[in-house]
């Protein structure tokens, strides 16, 4: 008995064949997102660790202001002037954060009117010379 | 803190006079500064020829790359690392921690692209060129916010988002200006950046049990 003398069941078959087509592709899609959030996760997760790395190499010992603000002002000044400006402004920000003994504070410790004061001179004594 | 701002701004060509007021700054604060480490990432720790067409370079690219060479070439290499992809997901995850903070190369050009000026109240845009194609900026990231309302008011907030950066834009008025994710990582993304960041990390009162 062939299978086109029983259209109705040459058509049950048929849709059987294209729902199972269908699921097998939607599992395929589920599987290949299911890894590549996982490629991405993974690739993130191992970013973060070598930075972390990084940063907790000094556990022990911790970076020396003069010799991160020479390097970071280095930094700063081998690029344009735009990125200078800009590059000292940050610094100073981060020297204020590491005075603030509470991170969670947005007041940052400010500058007193003597330290401002000092500062202005130097900046003009220089621009005397 | 503004004055000061202003004061260092203007003496780019005066690096020893910089260097002096940052001593008498680091040397008069430094008992009470925390302990801290940092890192310097980018993508890459040379120049790219191919910025030589840029805008940004045109006028010093040669200048320019003399001196990155040698600052790359001089400079100790502990503190930096090289990182040929380095995702926002990643930044994300160390700025959101208290102890973490870090100064990310941006291209302002897109970050001005969002910028409602008299709502912002930004100050470069009158001096940037309307067809400029790169702008290098540096902003302090300080943290995120997961706050719904600081979130919806972020530039570039893109309604599917559910976190935004706080920064410290020394370009902005704004103590606290916040941007999306998105427009975050287009910007720094950007091409000229290089993906450059340096992460600063404190270790929060342990020296001083």
């Amino acid at each position: 008995m062939a299978l086109y003398e029983h259209p109705f069941l040459y058509r049950i078959i048929i849709w059987l064949r294209s729902s199972l087509l269908s699921l097998v592709r939607l599992f395929q899609q589920f599987i290949a997102s299911s890894l590549c959030d996982r490629d991405e996760s993974s690739a993130t997760s191992k970013e973060v660790l070598i930075i972390n790395a990084h940063l907790n190499k000094f556990d022990q010992e911790s970076a020396n202001i003069d010799e991160a603000s020479t390097w970071f002002l280095r930094k700063f000044h081998v690029e344009q002037k735009q990125n200078w400006d800009c590059g000292v402004a940050c610094l100073l920000y981060v020297f204020q954060w590491l005075l603030c003994d509470n991170p969670n504070s947005d007041e940052y410790v400010l500058l007193n009117d003597a330290k401002e004061e000092e500062l202005r001179n130097v900046s003009l004594r220089k621009k005397n010379v | 803190m503004v004055l000061l701002h202003g004061m260092l701004a203007s003496n780019y060509h005066e690096l020893d006079t910089t260097q002096e007021l940052l001593k008498i700054l680091s040397t008069h604060q430094v008992e009470r500064m925390q302990n801290f480490s940092y890192l310097f990432c980018s993508r890459n720790l040379s120049v790219s020829q191919s910025y030589e067409s840029f805008d940004y370079y045109k006028t010093s690219f040669g200048e320019d790359k003399i001196r990155l060479n040698n600052f790359f070439d001089n400079q100790q290499h502990y503190f930096v690392c090289e990182m040929r992809r380095l995702s926002i997901n990643a930044i994300t995850c160390i700025v959101s921690s208290p102890e973490t903070i870090a100064i990310i190369l941006l291209d302002n050009s897109i970050l001005l692209e969002s910028l409602d000026t008299s709502a912002h109240g930004l100050l470069e845009r009158e001096s940037m060129s309307s067809t400029a194609s790169y702008v290098g900026h540096y902003v302090v990231i300080k943290g995120i916010s997961r706050d719904a309302a600081t979130v919806a008011d972020a530039l570039g907030y893109d309604n599917s988002e559910s976190f935004c950066f706080i920064l410290a834009n020394p370009g902005s008025m704004e103590p606290n200006q916040l941007v999306s994710p998105s427009l975050l990582q287009r910007s720094f993304e950007s091409q000229g950046t290089d993906g450059d960041i340096i992460f600063v990390r404190k270790r929060l009162n342990q020296n001083l049990s």
